[in-house]
């Protein structure tokens, strides 16, 4: 060490240690990196002061950030959760209280036809179209509000809204906005967005330089919040910097056109209609519509054709006697008929051709089962009781009526069989032609005629001979039409048998003489003509009273001439008198009987004993 | 021609009248409930300066305090200028104000503003003594002695602070 090193030593010893150990501590990176972290946070918030350090750390930090993210997403999606929550909670209650305040419109608009038609129209669901359409609101005001300091930048409103002081809401605006931060708020960036009273609601939108809010009448769609953030967008793209060194004085022209836009934001019934009216189908969708209206139309043709030629081949098949149909429907290309069929009755295939339907096309499916209708029990008698030619054969309620002719043999075996059919509980042949034997045989057994008829049935006629007592003929005529088989007939020929005996015991009684002795006394043996004269004459009351008639009887007196005239018509009428009283004494009648005397007897003619007698006439008169 | 707008801040301590000396002469838009609410309380005033602009003033009338806190100092925001009102009969209120400009100025920096020492018709209480308002006034401060009750000066205070924003 020389003398200067020395003196350098002397005076700058020290120092040189302390550049020494300085110098040593830079060349030691562990030491430098100490000191850099001692002043480092220090440096951080000084460096902040002078706004110069957030620029020179924005891209290292970003893509700090994105190299961050990219390699472990989970964390930041969990540090973003607790923000990202309540946003979500925050637009979902937001939504609902609009829905809510719809409600009562919606319910009331749900039932109207009308309304489902216009959201038919609108191509919309009928939910979303009533919610739409009372969503009614219009922007009333918008305020620009410069962020830093709450002046108002510019503000707008429909002339029709009552003017407030604008600078002063603006002001009073942001110094809630802040109250309410400063007061509730737990997050630096949350912000004021919604503030709601009555039918008036303020929405504000935040950007970095400006809020625009908007008072808004009515409830808003959600989707206006966009528009307004969007308009904020542009205002702050085209007029930030304006915006941002606004202090109050001229107002931004720019900004107005932009606020302008604002006010333009409604949505009221007219408009609604009007979007309806733009959301109307377009030419394709309309033709297309059209087809699948003429399709279907078609197919509901041709549905309604084939029902109807259903209906009608079913009707065809009801109105034919023993089918019953109780299903017809088409299944697999095939008309299915189920039900029952007597297997008298007509085939279905025979009547599908009416019903323009192709035989092969049916399926049956029928029961076979024993029909009680009309046609077909006549049909079954038929097939049974087998008729000959001629006869006639129907039913009539239970009992099956025969006309025509035919053998005696078969209409006795048909009164057997028959009633065994099924629907038949009576035959009647009384209908049926008859040969004038069994004509004959019907009128014996129905007049039972005494030994002294002679009945003749000819071609169905019947007449009749012989006599017969009145009482049977009375009867008898009463009973001919009573007699089956016959056409018509009398019984005229036939003579009463009472007026026969009649006549011949008057031709016996009338004109009978009793002769006298002399005066009234009775000539010998004359007394037995009387006696049997009276017994025929009360045979002739009896048969007579049979008839309703009743005998006449007159007695005439006669005298020879050998008396005075005088006194012969006294004797003439003794005479007469003498047989009357026989007669009456026998039971005759008194007023049956006349007597007379005749004067007859020429004065002096002699005695004439042939003369002396009476004369009796007998006649029969009906009793009125 | 258009008319330039400018927020004014009232500060002040508790009852010294800051929102009485300017209520005639202001536009009231709020009732005075959301003093005691919101803490703060707009209304307006348009006048025109000397030298011809027609100027709004948005003055935030801010609830009395003897200390800022959180949501006061967001008022003050973007204040273009400051009455500051302390009573004439109270020293002690000058004290608390110039405390509350000087928070305000380290928070936002330097603005206009005037003084108005209030409630001068209590001429018998008067406290504040002349030695302070001459070091007040020698500082560079505008000092008016206003009246509520009269409206003295009161006007002229808010003339001034327009003529200093207008500059």
């Amino acid at each position: 060490m020389n003398d200067i090193d020395k003196i350098k030593d002397l005076l700058f010893g020290h120092e040189k240690k302390a550049l020494d150990a300085i110098t040593r501590r830079l060349e030691i990176p562990e030491s430098r990196t100490a000191d850099i972290s001692d002043v480092l946070p220090e440096s951080v918030l000084r460096s902040h002061a002078d706004k110069r350090l957030a620029p020179a750390l924005q891209e290292p930090v970003e893509q700090c950030l994105k190299e961050s993210i990219r390699r472990d997403p989970e964390d930041f999606a969990d540090a973003l959760f607790p923000v990202i929550g309540p946003a979500i909670r925050k637009s979902i209650s937001e939504a609902l209280r609009s829905m809510v305040q719809s409600l009562n419109q919606t319910i009331e608009n749900s039932m109207s036809l009308r309304t489902r038609y216009q959201a038919w129209r609108a191509g919309v669901p009928l939910g979303q179209f009533i919610l739409q359409r009372n969503i009614l609101y219009r922007v009333e005001e918008v305020f620009l509000i410069k962020r830093e300091d709450g002046l108002l930048v510019e503000h707008l409103q429909h002339d029709d809204v009552v003017s407030t002081d604008s600078d002063a809401v603006s002001a009073m605006f942001t110094a809630i906005q802040d109250f309410i931060h400063d007061s509730f708020s737990q997050g630096e960036n949350e912000t004021l967005t919604t503030a709601v009273m009555g039918e008036l609601a303020l929405w504000a939108v935040h950007g970095p330089k400006a809020i625009l809010v908007c008072v808004i009448r009515g409830v808003a769609q959600a989707s206006l919040r966009t528009q307004l953030r969007e308009i904020l967008e542009q205002i702050h793209l085209r007029h930030g910097e304006a915006v941002a060194s606004f202090d109050g004085g001229t107002r931004l022209s720019g900004v107005t056109m932009e606020l302008d836009k604002c006010l333009t934001l409604e949505r009221r019934k007219d408009t609604i209609a009007t979007e309806a009216a733009r959301r109307k189908l377009p030419l394709p969708a309309l033709l297309l519509l059209a087809a699948i209206v003429l399709l279907a139309g078609w197919v509901i043709f041709s549905r309604y054709m084939d029902a109807r030629q259903l209906a009608s081949f079913r009707d065809a098949l009801d109105a034919t006697p023993g089918i019953v149909v109780n299903d017809i429907q088409r299944k697999g290309g095939k008309i299915v008929v189920r039900g029952l069929r007597d297997p008298l009755s007509g085939a279905p295939s025979d009547i599908a051709p009416g019903s323009q339907i192709e035989p092969a096309e049916l399926r049956l499916e029928l029961a076979p089962y024993q029909s009680l209708d009309t046609a077909i029990v006549e049909r079954r008698a038929r097939r049974i009781l087998q008729p000959p030619p001629g006869v006639g054969l129907h039913l009539e309620g239970n009992r099956l009526r025969l006309s025509g002719s035919a053998p005696m043999k078969w209409k006795q075996r048909v009164q057997t069989l028959a009633v065994a059919l099924p629907g038949v509980d009576f035959v009647d042949t009384s209908r049926m032609s008859m040969s004038d034997m069994e004509v004959f045989d019907a009128a014996m057994s129905e007049l039972q005629p005494p030994d002294s008829v002679v009945l003749e049935v000819q071609d169905g006629v019947l007449s009749a001979s012989g006599f017969a007592p009145q009482s049977w003929l009375l009867e008898s005529n009463r009973r001919i039409p009573s007699i089956v088989g016959l056409r018509s007939g009398d019984l005229l020929g036939i003579a009463v048998e009472e007026r026969m005996r009649i006549a011949e015991l008057l031709s016996v009684v009338d004109g009978t003489q009793i002769f006298f002795a002399g005066n009234d006394i009775l000539l010998a043996g004359e007394d037995v003509v009387l006696d049997q004269l009276t017994t025929k004459i009360r045979q002739i009351s009896s048969l007579a009273a049979r008839l309703s008639s009743t005998p006449q009887i007159r007695i005439r007196g006669y005298s020879d001439g050998t008396g005075a005239a005088e006194l012969n018509r006294v004797v003439e009428l003794a005479r007469a008198d003498r047989v009357a009283q026989w007669l009456v004494d026998a039971g005759v009648s008194p007023a049956a009987i006349q007597t007379q005397a005749t004067g007859s007897a020429a004065t002096g003619s002699g005695v004439d004993p042939a003369l002396r007698r009476v004369e009796i006439t007998i006649g029969v008169i009906e009793v009125r | 021609m258009d008319v330039i707008t400018r927020k004014i801040c009232i500060i002040g301590d508790f009852a010294v009248g800051k929102t009485s000396t300017v209520a005639r002469f202001v536009h009231n838009v709020f009732s005075d409930k959301y003093l005691t609410t919101v803490g703060v309380k707009i209304d307006t005033r348009k006048l025109t300066t000397t030298g011809g602009v027609e100027m709004k003033m948005v003055i935030w009338d801010i609830a009395g305090t003897d200390r800022f806190s959180a949501v006061e100092f967001s008022y003050l925001r973007g204040a273009s200028g400051y009455l500051v009102v302390a009573d004439g009969s109270r020293t002690h209120t000058l004290d608390v104000a110039d405390r509350l400009v000087a928070e305000a100025r380290e928070r936002y920096g330097h603005v206009p503003q005037v003084y108005l020492l209030n409630k001068s018709d209590l001429e018998d209480e008067w406290e504040i003594s002349d030695e302070r308002r001459a070091k007040l006034q020698s500082s560079g401060e505008d000092v008016f002695i206003t009246s509520a009750k009269t409206g003295r000066n009161v006007d002229e205070a808010m003339h001034a602070l327009a003529e200093m924003l207008d500059r």
